[in-house]
């Protein structure tokens, strides 16, 4: 990072630069081996840690360096389209886009610097010197006439969307005439979408099995509740594949990518990058649980107490974590002997101990034949542990204890595990999943043939329509003319050649000169993905018991849960529900009802209703679905304390989402200083409330107007 | 981070006119550094550099009124920015930025865009230039060394000043980057989920925790790896001072969450590394010399902390550094591929090897839009690069470059058509687009894709015969080039032999043929297969070529997936396992042998990888011999793992002779110790009478 400083300052020696930190750096270390010496020279600064995977001119295939030559004299538009040709899946979620576009795309992508730098690379990379291949003329342009910003428009399916193949699923254009070539310049980039695409296709494909044979093996998911605190479909559901695969992936930015795609259908992932990528792209609250994990033994940890300490190491890690999930490795030496001798008889009394709902030993064969190891493991253990059957006859063992097989899953074996599951008659609740390998890297572009390819081109002011056709492979056809994605009959569809109305197209303007025009939030993706489920898992209700009596213990109280739920619909804006609104806000007034107070660091206590702070922001659902009798209370209500400073800002969030500045004039929002309105505009961030945000930026600074009078 | 470039703009505008106002120009005496303004432009530089955050910012400016009256300048910028970006105005540069400073009773407002910023430094200095030394004072004053600043300023090429053009170039490149990955730079959260549990789990009394990275065989047959890429990953992620508070927090927020607010982040750990490290790793990594070639079933780096408060470091960093698979798979499996052309060449009468001959330039990297990001692109396309010089991955370049010391271009390419700039030209004007190509580049190499409608009529048709002249004409007097036909469809064997059974008969008049007997297109014209290439299918086209009687000479070959995608960590099945321990001062014997699979025995205590020649065996029994079966010992017997072809030894149980190690220590406590180059890498990794052997 503080070298690229130095690496981006020189505009006419900016390529020199890139390698001279390096040098610098390794000369002041590698000069000189003595190990003092070396920590004296130390900088302790990290010179190679500047990205260079910034620079949009190069990161494109060569070739595409020089196409802006070779297209039609008169070319002014050129038209591309984004398809999976068919594949290993009938149909793919679409998913992936946003990150590249945000990563890449958007912003003043190009400068003179970095034209500069493009320049060096191409011409010294490009040909025999004969000719200059790099197009400065046509970057240039686009730093001058667009700021360094994208001429181009991309339209996509909505992120999550399942779409059958052989769909457009993007489409690419240029805006501006002079641009024409840049279209297809941004195909390689853009075709990486291929990736997270196809990850979260396939890991969509692995949940229908796993949901099909959960329910076969009786567990009642369509009936099952979905409430908060404990949304039992997405706990039942969202564990049952995680996500094993960092390591087992080409880089960290793989990693990043493929991890968010797995858990766009499910929750559990160990791939902290793939949780990060979601925050960063798509909005994902915090506290909203997208990826969660648990504690966990890996070889090493088992190993390091040698093969007599084995039981020690167990018992370990039952007492270093007496509550909650937590798996351990056991095939280290013998899985047998570890599933009837030391987990099944010596520590047997302590697991059961463990007390359930949260309580689990989930036990971990990790090698032999995936096939039948899981039957086995669980044959032994029913040996030691009292077995249940259940209502659909299928053997269950004591909620405290789980197996769970992470070696050698992928779709294929996914499916024959569970039939030998079903088979032995035990239910696929017992055994939970991980994947690595398979889940994030034994997949590429074939998987779903996908493919961009340019449909239209605009030559002396007249569309044409371009394809390919090979003799030599027929499947390689492309389409051609302007594309639609739109809903016939109930089937998604593609229409060619202009045809079909504007509005029927459900491709989404995401991308236009510079600015991503579209944001998914990943609760969106994850809801989009969903259609065509046998029962959705991440549309959780809140409890309705939550409002009935505040003061309960929300964490046993699952049972109670009815299926009544109050929809407050989208607020406050919303005319139609005024009267209500109105309602809501008088019972804040008299503070009856109310079942929650909001305080800022230290200060004032601020009475509401959770229904209504549910409703509106997801992150202050999560908040409040975490409360519990030992949440800290004032004036008999529990607390959701706010990390802010000034009790202004907590008055203003209230009084926003109970819309009672747009009703009252003479409580208009005015704060009473620069800091509080910064911790206004925290709070609308923190809680993703729009309304709130906009009142800080209409609002005027006292300190400013004073001086304006 | 979007935020805090934005700040630096402001910031800078800030400080230029606070030095204007003042009347402060290149005239000001020289205790003006102790001034008012020398705050500013600490903070400034604070930001520009990334060496304080916020935080310390707040820190520096604390109680005094001064601080006081800069801090609340921080926090009216920072809402404005806010605000600009809640609303989309946000531009990145020639916009006017708003700009606050207090003053008084009141606020003034003033507005300053990248332009006055400009026009305020070149206040500051004069001709154009500020001074360096000036700007590398208060660098050294914030706490940077003086070679860093050196180094950040890059004294050595200038006459004393920095250019203010430069300056603002960097600037304006900085604020027009909105977006960043900020886990990528946090080594905290490159890594499982479970690895953050771990810390618990070891035995009391853990004080070093040893492990090793190895192949474990390979799943196509080979047995042999040339190690490539851990430098990358060194440099990239682990080198200096990787932890700092802000990454701690923010691991901390997101593990809360994360496990559910199970509270199991070691804060205290990491804390430790941070003020006992300065955030630097005390761990040390030796390895095998990048680019050697080694047999599978040897250890090829090992790794072990320096402290033993941070036993639990050295797993920890498993997750990342095991993502070395990939460049040392993608590098080895393009190594089979080079060894495979050049054998096809040599039975095919080649007798040009010298760089550009020979095998060099036979296989071209097309993998960059089929690669799962670009990182993995650069990644793995540098791996290419240890191999061939052909690439159209550009990312391969500047990670070569970058990590590599590679010269201005690790590899070449040339131009070439893609299917929309012939496609776009119609069916009817297929031949116009080709004829285009030829007179747009009238020299030198140039690649057009065949295939768009009849693979078969392009060739006899158009440049088998209305083209032929000018095809013919790239090599005349000094000029010289060629046309590289590509089909891109079809099975590729077949669509090649037909291709050049077409273009030889086209072309019969200057077909020449070699001492084998097999015949060569004139050197104005070849083929390049760009479609379903792997390890596989190229001795099968080739062999088939060879068969129908072409050289493999007329072939050149470009892969995508096959080279850079459709490989995984099982491919040389690769794994990184822990092996010794030291509890209580006693160092002990670590290793997993599940009964229920033979092949993830792991090797046992410290290791050492020596020449077979240099080792000395005492008995047969020091032979290492797996466990035979369930009642065996686990863990096998025997200490010596030679490898299949003899050559090589992994002595474990800390038996080996140190002196003898071939593996090098690369890492230790956050610094690099040993920095390979990709021309030294090249010629270790190069095959027996390789292009990078070849002296010329």
């Amino acid at each position: 990072m503080l070298k690229k400083t130095c690496s981006s300052v020189g505009r006419s020696s900016s390529l020199r630069l890139f390698a001279r930190p390096a040098v610098a750096a390794m000369g002041a270390f590698c000069a000189k081996p003595e190990i003092d010496t070396i920590y004296e020279t130390d900088t302790g600064a990290a010179p190679y840690r500047s990205n260079f995977q910034d620079n949009i001119m190069l990161l494109s295939d060569s070739y595409k360096t020089s196409h802006w030559r070779q297209y039609p004299p008169g070319t002014t538009e050129v038209y591309s389209y984004f398809e999976s040709r068919g594949g290993k899946y009938d149909e793919v979620v679409f998913f992936g886009l946003q990150y590249f576009l945000k990563r890449y795309l958007q912003g003043k992508v190009v400068t003179r610097e970095r034209i500069d730098a493009a320049e060096k690379v191409v011409n010294a990379h490009m040909g025999l010197g004969e000719m200059k291949h790099f197009n400065r003329e046509g970057w240039e342009y686009i730093l001058q006439q667009h700021d360094g910003k994208l001429p181009i428009v991309i339209k996509a399916a909505p992120e999550g969307m399942v779409v059958p193949v052989k769909n457009v699923l993007m489409t690419v254009v240029n805006t501006d005439p002079k641009c024409f070539w840049l279209t297809n310049y941004l195909e390689t980039l853009l075709v990486q979408v291929w990736y997270p695409m196809t990850v979260a296709t396939q890991s969509r494909a692995q949940k229908k099995v796993i949901m099909d044979s959960l329910i076969k093996t009786g567990t009642d998911l369509p009936n099952m509740p979905n409430k908060l605190p404990a949304p039992l479909k997405m706990i039942t559901v969202g564990y049952q594949l995680n996500d094993f695969g960092c390591r087992g992936v080409s880089s960290m930015e793989t990693a990043g990518i493929g991890g968010a795609a797995h858990l766009v259908n499910f929750c559990g992932s160990d791939t902290m990058p793939g949780l990060c990528t979601a925050i960063d792209y798509y909005k994902l609250p915090l506290e909203a649980c997208a990826g969660t994990s648990v504690p966990a033994a890996e070889h090493s940890t088992i190993t390091s107490w040698t093969k007599a300490g084995e039981k020690d190491a167990f018992e370990n890690m039952l007492k270093q974590y007496p509550e909650g999930i937590v798996a351990v490795v056991s095939d280290s030496y013998d899985i047998y002997n570890a599933c009837e001798k030391l987990w099944g008889t010596e520590l047997k009394d302590l697991i059961a101990s463990r007390a359930p709902p949260t309580g689990k030993l989930v036990v971990r064969p990790d090698s032999g034949d995936p096939k039948t190891i899981v039957v086995e493991v669980l044959e032994r253990l029913s040996k030691h542990f009292p077995v249940t059957t259940n209502s659909a006859g299928f053997k269950v063992l004591p909620p405290y204890i789980r197996v769970i097989q992470g070696d050698g899953i992928s779709y294929e074996s996914l499916k024959e595990i569970l039939a030998n599951i079903e088979a032995k008659k035990w239910a696929a609740e017992n055994v939970c999943f991980g994947s690595g390998g398979a889940l994030l890297q034994k997949l590429d572009r074939d998987t779903q043939k996908c493919a961009f390819k340019c449909c239209e081109a605009v030559v002396d002011g007249k569309p044409r329509p371009v394809f390919k056709d090979p003799i030599t492979d027929q499947g390689k056809k492309s389409k051609q003319g302007r594309l639609k994605l739109v809903k016939r009959a109930g089937k998604l569809t593609t229409l060619t050649d202009g045809e079909g109305a504007e509005s029927e197209d459900l491709l989404v303007e995401v991308f236009r000169n510079g600015s991503v025009t579209k944001t998914f939030t990943f609760q969106e993706v994850r809801q989009q993905s969903e259609v065509g489920l046998v029962t959705p898992i991440f549309d959780v209700s809140a409890c309705e018991f939550c409002l009935r009596d505040p003061c309960g213990d929300v964490d046993g109280e699952l049972a109670a849960t009815t299926q009544g739920q109050i929809d407050l619909g989208p607020m406050p804006s919303n005319e139609c529900r005024e009267d209500l609104l109105q309602g809501l806000r008088e019972l804040l007034t008299s503070r009856e009802l109310c079942d929650i107070a909001l305080v800022a660091a230290g200060g004032q206590a601020f009475p509401a209703h959770r229904t209504v702070l549910a409703a509106c922001s997801p992150a202050l659902r999560a908040r409040i679905s975490k409360l519990n009798s030992a949440s800290l209370q004032a004036d008999g209500l529990p607390v959701i304390s706010l990390d802010v400073k000034h009790s202004e800002a907590v008055k203003a969030l209230v009084d926003s989402v109970y819309g009672i500045g747009a009703a009252e004039s003479d409580r208009q929002y005015s704060p009473s200083s620069e800091a509080a309105n910064m911790d206004v505009l925290k709070l609308a961030r923190e809680f993703d409330l729009p309304a709130l945000e906009d009142q800080v930026g209409l609002s005027e600074c006292p300190l400013i107007r004073r001086r304006h009078d | 981070m979007s935020r805090s470039i934005f700040m630096l703009v402001v910031l800078v505008a800030a400080t230029l006119a606070a030095a204007s106002e003042g009347g402060i120009s290149a005239e000001a005496p020289a205790d003006y550094w102790h001034g008012a303004v020398q705050e500013d432009i600490q903070l400034l530089l604070s930001f520009a550099l990334g060496i304080l955050f916020v935080r310390s910012a707040e820190t520096i400016f604390d109680e005094s009124t001064e601080g006081h009256r800069q801090h609340k300048k921080l926090e009216l910028m920072e809402r404005r920015i806010e605000i600009r970006e809640m609303s989309g105005q946000q531009t990145a540069d020639g916009v006017a930025l708003e700009k606050h400073v207090e003053a008084g009773d009141g606020t003034c407002e003033a507005v300053m865009s990248l332009q006055q910023i400009e026009e305020s430094l070149n206040q500051l200095g004069s001709d154009g230039t500020v001074e360096l030394d000036r700007l590398k004072q208060v660098l050294v004053k914030i706490g940077m060394n003086a070679i860093d600043a050196d180094t950040v300023l890059d004294t050595s090429q200038s006459d004393g000043k920095i250019k203010i053009s430069e300056f603002m170039a960097w600037l304006s490149a900085k604020s027009g980057k909105l977006q960043c990955v900020g886990w990528k730079d946090n080594i905290i959260l490159a890594t499982d989920s479970y690895k953050f549990s771990h810390w618990k789990q070891y035995p009391p009394g853990t004080e070093y925790v040893y492990s090793y990275f190895e192949s474990r065989g390979c799943d196509r047959g080979w047995d042999e790896v040339v190690f490539f890429g851990l430098q990358y990953f060194l440099k990239r992620y682990l080198l200096g001072a990787v932890i700092s508070r802000e990454k701690i927090d923010e691991a901390e927020a997101l593990c809360s969450e994360h496990f559910n607010g199970e509270g199991l982040f070691y804060k205290e750990g990491f804390e430790y590394i941070l003020e006992k490290h300065g955030g630097k790793l005390p761990i040390s990594i030796k390895a095998i010399p990048e680019g050697m070639v080694m047999p599978t079933r040897t250890a090829l780096f090992t790794m072990v902390n320096t402290d033993p408060k941070c036993f639990w470091l050295t797993n920890f960093l498993e997750t990342l550094l095991v993502q070395v698979w990939y460049p040392m798979t993608v590098c080895s499996n393009s190594r089979y591929q080079k060894l495979s052309i050049h054998e096809s060449l040599e039975a095919t009468g080649n007798d040009f090897w010298a760089i550009p001959g020979g095998s060099v330039f036979k296989l071209h990297d097309f993998g960059f839009r089929g690669v799962s990001s670009v990182e993995s692109a650069a990644l793995g396309g540098a791996a290419h690069l240890v191999n061939f010089l052909g690439t159209d991955t550009v990312a391969a370049l500047l990670c070569t470059k970058k990590y590599y010391h590679s010269k201005q271009a690790a590899g070449n390419s040339i131009p070439a058509s893609e299917h929309s700039t012939i496609t776009s030209w119609g069916v009817e004007g297929e031949v116009d687009a080709m004829k285009n190509m030829l007179e747009k580049y009238p020299t030198g190499i140039v690649a057009c894709v065949s295939d768009s409608f009849d693979v078969f009529k392009a060739c006899r048709e158009y440049w088998g015969s209305s083209l032929k002249d000018l095809i013919k004409g790239r090599i005349s007097g000094d000029s010289w080039g060629r046309l590289v036909v590509r089909p891109d469809s079809g099975d590729p064997t077949e669509t090649c032999v037909q291709i050049l059974s077409i273009l030889c008969e086209q072309f019969k008049e200057d077909v020449t043929v070699t001492t084998t007997g097999h015949k060569l297109l004139p050197a104005y014209i070849r083929v390049i297969q760009g479609d379903g290439v792997d390890y596989e299918s190229i001795p099968k086209i080739l062999g088939t070529l060879k068969d129908a009687g072409y050289a493999a000479d007329n072939m050149v070959f470009g892969s995508g997936g096959a080279l850079l995608q459709k490989l995984n960590r099982d491919t040389f099945k690769c794994a990184f396992k822990c092996s010794e321990i030291t509890v209580n001062g006693v160092a002990r014997v670590v290793f997993k042998d599940p009964i229920t699979d033979k092949g993830k025995a792991s090797k046992k205590g410290r290791l050492t990888v020596q020449r077979a020649a240099d080792t000395a065996k005492s008995s047969e029994e020091d032979v290492y011999k797996p466990r035979q079966d369930e009642n065996g010992t686990p863990g096998g017997e025997g200490f010596l793992h030679y490898t299949a072809n003899g050559q090589y030894v992994t002595v474990a149980s800390g038996r080996g002779d140190p002196e003898k190690d071939l593996l090098v220590e690369v890492f230790r406590d956050g610094v690099l110790l040993k920095d390979w180059t990709l021309e030294e890498i090249r010629r270790r990794a190069d095959i027996p009478n390789g292009p990078f052997s070849q002296t010329s």
